[in-house]
């Protein structure tokens, strides 16, 4: 089966990778951090599934369903913890959540 | 023979342990008696041993008797031994005959102190420390007699503990002592390496000893180095005039007769090596020759009685170096016996004098005492006339001797023999200096307030006896050699250190008429300025300020020596010590509180940071794996 | 039955130090259990005397149980001549000093007999393991009743003393454990009978600067000032007195033999570092103000001195250091047990305010002034045989380090002499009231045995040098019987 070649697919995974750390470097909101941790997963899986097509093996498909199901349970966590913090009417702002305690 | 040397040596340690271990439970003048009736058993134990030698042949007079073998280390041994030979043998005589004599005395005089056993106990090791050094048959059980005498005179001088005067100069005896010690140690390690035993038989048989060159000067030179620290001859006297901090009996037997005349003793006992290092023998004939003339000197000024008769003592010492530096081995032990009897006799007399006198040694407090005190002025009296040499006592006979010898040695013994007769002047002069002072004129205030002539009493008699038997002593112990007539002494010590120098008979006339006449000429000059006449004495205040303050050594050897080590130790304490001990630790203990702090930093607590520093981490690790796989 | 007689020496105290901290005993229970047990460890040494065979120079006493073979560790204990005479002063200075700690009585004696006794079990097996890893362990097991000892029954600054000595101690010990596991893995065995030399430099290095910090050497002796003076006086005792020789041991034993070309190599370092020691310690000493003091630096002088003698590499310097580590544990004994009495009766060390002892107390001025004397090795005791032998050794390495011991020989006369009077002469010190009593029996009990053991080596020091490494004129490998040292040597009497 033809299609693009893999290294498309690799760039644009790239490119999500990159979306992604940029948010995650230099964003405030830890919503966005979370977010942006997505994208970056993401553009993980992509480049997984289209080297798994290439080369006609099936690990890089199976292995990016692990991903997701890791991703789905961290997004549980991250979210679970937002509300948290908005419950206790703390800032938003991941640079004065700094006492990483209590 | 042995066995009989055995029980001299072993008879004063013997009751000096009995004392120690008895303590209070035997009175204080048992304790004295039992010393001095252990040295008298050590005189005749030593005489027995005589009258055994005298019975055999010249060459079979020698005998080596080992009790065990005390240090061993490989092929190293040394043996617990003694010698008994023509030249120990008369050692023995003279230290325990004076001694008890001595011992006998302190009966008298220290009656009544509180601290008269530990007295005894200390004079009974001092006899048995002395008896080891002359009989040790090797090198190293002399050094440790050696070392012994000097603690028992450390004990001795400072036996008035409470007297600071007294500790001070006890401990500067002994660590001059010590510096002794350390010349002797160092040659005994390079006779160790180079011969490799440390006993004295080489001083039998004329054999000679396996040394020559620079290792034969080296050892002598240590040994002499100790010699002359244990005779306090220059350099290194100036403990034997504060030793005077002592009670007189001791400053008689330590520093008069027996301890300070080690060193003459060592320098006849190894005369194989001394001879083997002719350079040093002269020096120390050199040394002596010195010592002479500035103790003399230095006598003159001196206005303590016992600091008198220890100057006086340094100087005579100085001439039996002088006679056994020139090889005349005979006569300067022959000067030895008989100074050891004069020099007794002044001392303890003088202890008579201070003891009537409630303690007072200041002469100028003193005169007038020949008629309140008159066996005591004819005993000193003849102790002077002795000392300066005059016919027909003991002194004449034997310094003249050892001044002939000088005058058969050479150019280089020529020189010495004009020192020695300069000697003899200065010997007249300050000796009768101190009898006229003391002796001569009214009485002094102070006499007629203080003085006590002690009755009749045992401690009286022990005193009184004890000093005639040393008046006899120095009139007729000088008949036991008369040069040119008759010399058993010489004879008898012949085998055990033969003499390299024999005056002729008209050396030992001339030098007989010049050194009377010089005798007399300084007992005149005596008489002139401090008998009867009191002529003013010339003031010559330059000179007379340096003698007082006995040429300046003490202060030299304190800017030398005192003083720097002492600032040294404050410096390393002050630079070294307080860092290293306060500082490493402390300072191991900053770093790592300054690195901790330092790492700390780290922990921001930013998220944005831990992410960056996983970005940056992950980049750093990317390009490490690319490059190490391309 | 002998074989087991090491084993039993090492474990006797430990099992004493069991007993005495579980059972409930009352204080003097307790302490009378330590005396029984160490007297008992002073029996036991005679008889291994008894039964020791002097003449041959090989391990004695021996016994041998394997642990992990593959790595070649094993449990094995024995004894040379010289390590016998170290065993027998722990065992003396130990029981000696459990004797006045129960004479002066401690707070919870319980805890501190069963440290003293465990000690004295740690120690013993130092001097007998001939396996690295034992030898380690005890080493280091040595150490924990000490800082315990120092720490809570020691002075008013007990708690900067232990943490010096602590950290001290642990630098120096890390290093030897680096040292002790490369040596095994390369050597393939951690048995010391059974592996070879090796030529490393580092390793050397390792175990030498441990040593170098427990003897104390210069300039490694910063936790010993403050250490001998916080401590109890029997625990400066014990640490002046054995403790030290444990580091004598270790350069013999491991240092020397099994690093002879490194040793050789770096022998006049050594030799420069004890000597500088010696005088530094000796001109400290004069100054030091107070007793604890000049004795603590007296023995830093005299562990110089030692050392001194273990590397000049001949059967003088050997003798004279096994013979001057016994009787310097002996008199550093009594002068610190000494120094404690004095302490407890005028409320303080300094010497300023000390003085005219000596009145009155015709037995506390008999013992220090004999012992004082003795310390300054006066010609005839047991100390100057020992420095005698170690100066004539160290001549031959060289007349220059012999010039340096002779020159701390007047000077130990000078700092002990100051002490003497200082203590006992003069004028009354403000210190010292009557009510201050002469030594009483016990005092006399613990100290007079010492003396006499002083004054007995005094008379043959021979016991000592005559056993310690055997072989002599006749044998084959020289100087020693310790036959890896023998290629060193040149016997005297022999010029290159």
């Amino acid at each position: 089966m033809m299609g693009p070649e893999v290294n498309a697919y690799l760039i644009v995974a790239a490119f999500l990778f990159a979306t992604g750390a940029a948010g995650v470097l230099l964003r405030r909101s830890p919503l966005v951090v979370l977010l942006s941790l997505e994208i970056m997963l993401n553009g993980a899986n992509l480049a997984l599934i289209a080297f798994s097509r290439r080369f006609g093996e099936l690990d890089g498909q199976v292995f990016a369903l692990a991903v997701m199901a890791v991703a789905a349970s961290e997004v549980v966590v991250g979210l679970g913890l937002i509300v948290a913090i908005a419950r206790r009417r703390l800032d938003l702002d991941v640079d004065k959540l700094s006492t990483l305690r209590g | 023979m042995t066995t009989a040397a055995w029980i001299c040596l072993l008879s004063p340690l013997a009751a000096a342990l009995v004392i120690t271990l008895a303590g209070t439970r035997i009175s204080r003048r048992m304790a004295g008696r039992l010393a001095t009736l252990s040295t008298f058993v050590s005189f005749g134990a030593a005489v027995w041993a005589f009258v055994l030698m005298l019975g055999r042949a010249g060459d079979d007079r020698r005998e080596v008797s080992t009790a065990w073998t005390w240090l061993t280390a490989g092929e190293l041994r040394f043996d617990l031994s003694i010698l008994v030979d023509p030249l120990s043998v008369f050692m023995m005589l003279v230290i325990s005959g004076v001694g008890s004599l001595i011992v006998g005395y302190s009966i008298g005089y220290m009656d009544g102190d509180d601290e008269e056993r530990r007295y005894f106990a200390y004079m009974a090791l001092f006899v048995f420390s002395m008896l080891l050094l002359v009989q040790s048959a090797n090198f190293l059980l002399l050094l440790a007699g050696w070392g012994l005498v000097g603690l028992a005179s450390y004990l001795l001088i400072g036996f008035n503990q409470q007297r600071p005067s007294a500790v001070a100069a006890a401990k500067k005896a002994f660590i001059m002592n010590a510096i002794g010690d350390a010349t002797i140690a160092l040659a005994l390690f390079l006779l160790i390496w180079e011969v490799g035993s440390l006993s004295l038989d080489f001083t039998s048989g004329g054999e000679g000893v396996p040394l020559d060159g620079t290792v034969a000067t080296l050892v002598a030179l240590g040994l002499l180095g100790g010699a002359v620290a244990k005779s306090a001859q220059i350099p290194l006297h100036t403990w034997l005039p504060d030793a005077m901090e002592g009670p007189t009996p001791v400053s008689a037997l330590i520093h008069a007769a027996t301890m300070v005349t080690a060193g003459v003793y060592m320098l006849v006992r190894l005369s194989p090596v001394f001879e083997a290092a002719p350079e040093v023998q002269d020096l120390a004939a050199g040394l002596g020759a010195l010592t002479l003339v500035v103790a003399g000197l230095i006598a003159l000024v001196q206005t303590d009685i016992k600091r008198v008769i220890a100057y006086s003592t340094m100087s005579q010492i100085g001439y039996m170096f002088l006679g056994a530096g020139l090889a005349a081995y005979g006569n300067a032990m022959f000067h030895l016996m008989t100074h050891a009897f004069f020099k007794a006799l002044l001392f303890l007399g003088a202890g008579i004098v201070i003891h009537a006198l409630a303690g007072e040694q200041d002469m100028r407090r003193m005169g007038g005492l020949r008629a309140r005190l008159p066996r005591t002025y004819l005993a000193m009296l003849v102790g002077g006339l002795a000392l300066a040499g005059m016919p027909p006592l003991s002194g004449f006979f034997s310094k003249d001797s050892i001044l002939a010898s000088a005058l058969a040695a050479g150019t280089y013994g020529q020189v010495l023999f004009a020192a020695g007769l300069l000697g003899v002047f200065l010997t007249g002069l300050y000796t009768f200096r101190m009898l006229f002072i003391v002796f001569g004129g009214k009485a002094s205030t102070h006499v007629q307030e203080h003085l006590h002539v002690p009755r009749r009493s045992e401690p009286a008699l022990w005193m009184a006896l004890t000093v005639g038997s040393l008046a006899v002593l120095s009139v007729i112990g000088g008949w036991l050699q008369i040069a040119g007539v008759w010399h058993p002494l010489s004879d008898f010590l012949h085998t055990a250190a033969e003499p390299k120098v024999e005056p002729s008979v008209t050396q030992d006339w001339v030098t007989a008429a010049i050194s009377v006449s010089l005798g007399l000429a300084g007992i005149a000059l005596a008489w002139w300025f401090y008998g009867a006449r009191r002529t003013k004495v010339p003031e010559a205040t330059a000179i007379r300020r340096a003698l007082e303050h006995k040429l300046y050594f003490d202060e030299a050897y304190d800017a030398l020596f005192y003083r720097p080590a002492a600032a040294v130790a404050r410096e390393f304490g002050r630079w070294i010590e307080r860092p290293l001990i306060g500082g490493s630790v402390s300072a191991a203990a900053a770093g790592a509180r300054g690195l901790g702090g330092r790492v700390r930093l780290a922990q921001t607590g930013l998220l944005r940071n831990y992410a960056l520093a996983l970005a940056g981490g992950l980049a750093v690790l990317t390009v490490v794996f690319l490059s190490l796989s391309s | 039955m002998t074989d087991w007689l090491t084993t039993v020496l090492i474990c006797l105290p430990i099992a004493g130090a069991l007993v005495v901290w579980l059972l409930p005993l009352s204080r003097l229970a307790a302490g009378g259990l330590a005396l029984l047990v160490a007297l008992t460890e002073v029996g036991l040494w005679i008889n291994a005397v008894r039964v020791f065979s002097f003449s041959s120079g090989e391990l004695q006493l021996e016994q041998q149980v394997t642990w992990l073979a593959d790595l070649g560790i094993s449990y094995h204990v024995g004894l040379f001549g010289f390590s016998l005479w170290l065993v027998g002063l722990t065992v003396v200075v130990m029981a000696a000093t459990i004797a006045y700690a129960v004479w002066a009585g401690r707070e919870r004696a319980r805890a501190y007999h069963g440290l003293m006794l465990f000690l004295t079990g740690a120690i013993v097996a130092v001097f007998a393991a001939q396996d690295l890893i034992l030898f380690y362990a005890s080493f280091e097991a040595m150490l924990i009743p000490l800082y315990v000892l120092v720490g809570v029954w020691g002075g008013a600054g007990r708690l900067g003393a232990t943490v010096k000595f602590v950290v001290y101690t642990m630098a120096g010990s890390l290093l030897m454990l680096a040292a002790v596991i490369v040596l095994g893995l390369s050597q393939g065995t951690f048995d010391l009978v059974d592996s070879g030399t090796s030529g490393s430099v580092w390793i050397f290095l390792g175990f030498a600067v441990a040593f170098a910090v427990k003897a104390p050497l210069f300039p490694f002796h910063g936790w010993l000032p403050d250490a001998y003076r916080e401590a109890p006086a029997e625990v400066s005792a014990i640490l002046s007195g054995v403790v030290s020789k444990a580091a004598v041991y270790g350069f013999l034993r491991i240092a020397i033999e099994k690093f002879p070309g490194p040793a050789d190599d770096l022998q006049p370092v050594l030799l420069a570092l004890a000597a500088t020691g010696l005088v530094y310690g000796s001109l400290l000493a004069f100054r030091a103000p107070d007793l604890r003091g000049v004795i603590a630096y007296s023995s830093l002088a005299q562990m110089g001195l030692i050392t001194l003698g273990l590397f000049a590499f001949n059967g003088a310097g050997w003798n004279g250091a096994i013979l001057q580590s016994v009787t310097h544990g002996l008199v550093s004994a009594i002068l610190f047990l000494l120094a404690g009495g004095i302490e407890r009766r005028a409320s303080t060390g300094h010497l300023n305010l000390l003085g005219g002892m000596a009145r009155g107390r015709p037995a506390l001025a008999t013992l220090l002034i004999a012992t004082g004397i003795i310390a300054l090795a006066v010609p005839g005791s047991a100390t100057f045989a020992g420095e005698f032998l170690i100066l004539a050794g160290v001549f031959d390495a060289g007349w220059a380090w012999a010039v340096v011991g002779v020159a701390a020989i007047v000077l130990a006369a000078m700092y002990m002499l100051r002490l003497i009077s200082a203590v006992l002469h003069e004028r009354v010190g403000s210190a010292v009231s009557d009510r201050a009593l002469d030594l009483r029996p016990a005092e006399l009990g613990i100290l007079v045995p010492l003396v006499a053991c002083l004054l007995a080596l005094s008379a043959w020091p021979a016991a000592i040098t005559d056993r310690s490494f055997a072989g002599s004129a006749g044998s084959a490998e020289g100087w020693t019987g310790y036959a890896p040292l023998a290629e060193n040597v040149t016997p005297p009497g022999d010029q290159p």
